[in-house]
């Protein structure tokens, strides 16, 4: 800063801007670079149909008189998503019987590992009296369906393309991970969650909770 | 009453513009700034002596935690202090954030500040100059008016600086003649130029700080990584195809490569190749190939009754299980084993493992025990139920027991895993060997009631209704992914900052002005940029062949 201006210069008037300077340019430089980070972050990221993700629930499917979220004893949030190979499912649709929704991916090591316990439970309460619906993150139709084949998966599967129902399901509640499931009601209410693995004990002390409550 | 509540109200709005004055000036001045500067220099000095929190762990406060415990031993009393003014994570302090702001809000007042005076000066110059200039300014030259008179040298001096790319302009008045000659005049702003690149440099930063992203990702072959822990609208998973490490023959790395699909929302959408130097790049990320892991393996478990897999796993062998290369000889010296064993037992500090010695169709135990200088092994040898061949044998030595030969040829370092989910309950350890042949192997110990499982490549073995395959060895990419929205603008600051040096340093700048007087003509400049000033004035004299007035006599000249 040591390059002072010609002091022969036609200099002076330097306080007749002095305020609006002070304010106004800072400012707008401000703008600018927060204009531009706005930008940088809301850019299109590809595009990812809106028809799918997360979807008004039906007040008719709202047994609660508060509004859905992922929390115990309020309704969980409705979506509508893709399944991998074709057609659509929507969580509310699944009312009438408990759910386990379940959010994981082929690369996420714990989901593997809990992945044979889903299996297992299904098998046995699968169908009538649970139904199990598994959320893949982000993945292709075709890593999916191999999954689904190497381990077995009966139960229906849905995939959230663009990622909306992390923030809409809080998936990973405190450690920003995955699995994260949720155990739903048959109508619709959230009772229990785990943040990570399920193990087999787990698993059935969940089921039972939420089977006593249909009386199957 | 009201005229003084009035009064109050002037005062105390001249007393905000005041204050806004001065804070003006203190954020305009430079010796504010060059104490910034100073201030943040001793601030990364420290952040040099002091260990700084790996950039890996910053995420998890129980690492962190763990780690600032570990710092106790050096700082005692003072770590807990230490952590919390910010000396162990100076560049995210927010003594050190809040002087880089100040430093990058000081540059931009200074900049505004100067920047309407330069353009006066550079747009509508003062051509004219009062007399007392000639006399006292600090470059000035006095010469001899040559016989051509005032208007035939104001010609000539026109003609001379004209050809030096000065701009002139001459204006007579009276027995005066005065000249005005300007060069590089816009190169005033090269010094904005240099100091909008400090601050692009600093945007640039906060940019890439807020808006960046980085991320390590160890991929094996044939699998698939995320970009993100969890979902993200920019989410992207990265398929590796083909890791490839190349090594000298001294072992030293010498080129990595991967072959890599990107996936975002459910599409292909960028396939190619990442190098150390050639990143691939898609959506503003770019995928560096920082790393090269050659020991995994793939194993998977199926369940027997119901075909569905219950692991599927590609395991990073990164721990090395000492192992014994055993070489085995009978008496007429023929080589019945050479062979690494593969250790599953482990018996206090020994590992070792049961083999049969073939052609003998005796079973030992046949394993190393490390020395007291835990750096040399021993070679241990039991035959169940045979007291007399148990021995030791040191490294390279040669013993003969039991009508065979022993010798420790070498310790083998084989890659390993301990690890949970293999086996149904508790953990198991999985060794990765070859045969002499050089086919890969796979023994996975623990696995199945505390079973040692050996795996060769499309050979599965069945243990209690699980099968067990050996899918084939993987290699792992190491790729850092990056997005970096700060380095358009750290690209035009480094640009920005060339050009504004080169227009400070490297062109002649000059200003001067020229009154021809009656016999004396005296050519003068500011104070700055006096060599260029001789220089120039030593070529117009030797031009014009002028005779230089020593200051003396001009001084004379003048007070006559």
């Amino acid at each position: 800063m040591s390059d002072a201006p010609d002091h022969l210069g036609e200099a002076g008037g330097r306080s007749r801007f002095g305020v609006l300077r002070a304010l106004v340019l800072p400012l707008g430089l401000l703008a600018v670079i927060l204009g531009g980070l706005w930008y940088l972050d809301n850019r299109d990221s590809g595009g990812i149909d809106d028809a799918y993700g997360a979807v008004e629930l039906p007040a008719d499917r709202n047994p609660t008189d508060q509004g859905p979220a992922p929390e115990i004893g309020r309704v969980g949030p409705d979506f509508v998503l893709e399944q991998p190979g074709g057609g659509t499912v929507r969580l509310s649709d699944l009312q009438g019987r408990p759910v386990i929704l379940n959010f994981w991916a082929s690369w996420c090591e714990p989901c593997r590992a809990e992945m044979p316990e889903l299996v297992a439970a299904y098998e046995e309460h699968g169908g009538q009296d649970l139904e199990v619906l598994a959320v893949n993150l982000q993945e292709t139709d075709s890593r999916v369906l191999d999954f689904a084949e190497e381990f077995g998966l009966e139960f229906p599967l849905a995939i959230d393309r663009d990622g909306e129902l992390r923030d809409t399901w809080r998936l990973g509640g405190p450690f920003d991970g995955i699995p994260t499931t949720y155990f739903i009601d048959e109508i619709g209410i959230v009772r229990d969650s785990v943040f990570g693995p399920l193990s087999e004990e787990m698993l059935e002390e969940r089921i039972a909770l939420l089977l006593e409550g249909t009386g199957a | 009453m009201a005229q003084a509540e009035s009064a109050r109200r002037a005062a105390r709005s001249v007393r905000s513009v005041e204050l806004l004055g001065m804070l003006w000036r203190l954020l305009a001045s430079a010796q504010f700034a060059i104490a910034l500067i100073g201030f943040l220099a001793v601030a990364g000095l420290l952040a040099v002596v002091l260990p700084q929190v790996p950039v890996g762990i910053q995420g998890s406060p129980a690492a962190v935690d763990a780690w600032v415990e570990g710092q106790r031993d050096n700082y005692g009393f003072m770590t807990d202090f230490m952590y919390r003014v910010g000396l162990f994570n100076v560049v995210d302090a927010w003594w050190f954030l809040t002087a880089l702001g100040l430093l990058a809000i000081s540059v931009t007042v200074y900049i505004v500040d100067r920047f309407l005076d330069i353009w006066r000066n550079v747009t509508r110059p003062r051509e004219r100059v009062p007399d007392t200039f000639f006399e006292r300014a600090a470059n000035r030259v006095a010469f001899q008016t040559p016989a051509a008179g005032p208007a035939g040298t104001a010609q000539h001096l026109a003609a001379l600086l004209g050809a030096r790319r000065f701009k002139v302009r001459t204006e007579v008045e009276g027995a005066t003649t005065f000249l005005f000659a300007d060069r590089f005049a816009w190169a005033q702003f090269g010094n904005f130029a240099s100091h909008i690149a400090l601050v692009l440099f600093l945007v640039g930063g906060v940019i890439s700080q807020v808006g960046g992203h980085t991320s390590a990702l160890l991929v094996a072959e044939g699998t698939t990584s995320p970009v993100f822990a969890v979902s993200h609208p920019d989410q992207m998973q990265i398929e590796v195809i083909d890791a490839v490490g190349t090594f000298n023959e001294e072992g030293t790395p010498t080129d990595y490569r991967t072959e890599m699909v990107i996936y975002q929302g459910g599409k292909e959408v960028a396939r190619g190749f990442t190098t150390v130097n050639d990143p691939m790049s898609y959506n503003g990320y770019r995928f560096h190939q920082s790393g090269y892991f050659g020991e995994g393996a793939a194993l998977r478990i199926r369940d027997v009754e119901t075909g569905n897999a219950v692991y599927s796993e590609v395991l990073a062998l990164n721990e090395i299980r000492p192992a014994p290369r055993v070489i085995v000889r009978d008496e007429s010296g023929a080589v019945l084993l050479n062979d690494v064993i593969v250790p599953t037992d482990f018996i206090e500090e020994a590992n070792g493992a049961t083999i049969t010695v073939p052609g003998t169709d005796r079973d030992f135990w046949v394993g190393i025990v490390p020395r007291a200088d835990e750096e040399t092994w021993d070679l241990a040898v039991f035959e169940p139920g045979e007291n007399d061949a148990s021995f030791f044998a040191p490294l390279g030595e040669s013993r003969t027991e039991a009508a065979l030969e022993w010798t420790l040829a070498d310790v083998e370092g084989l890659p390993s895993l301990v690890s949970e989910g293999i086996a149904e309950d508790g953990r198991a350890l999985t060794v990765l060997s070859e045969t002499p042949d050089g086919e890969p192997y796979l023994t996975v110990l623990g696995a199945a009631g505390g079973q040692a499982v050996t795996l060769f490549e499309g050979e599965p073995v069945v243990v209690d209704r699980r099968e067990y395959s050996f899918e084939g060895r993987r290699e792992f990419a190491g790729i850092e992914v990056r997005k970096d929205p700060g380095a358009n603008f750290i690209w035009i600051a480094a640009g920005l900052l060339l050009l504004g040096l080169l227009a400070t340093f490297y062109l002649p700048r000059l200003r001067l002005w020229g009154r021809i007087r009656g016999d004396e003509t005296v050519l003068a400049s500011l104070a700055e940029r006096r060599g260029v000033f001789q220089s120039e004035t030593k070529h117009l004299l030797e031009a014009m062949d002028a005779v230089r007035i020593e200051p003396e006599e001009t001084k004379k000249t003048a007070g006559d």
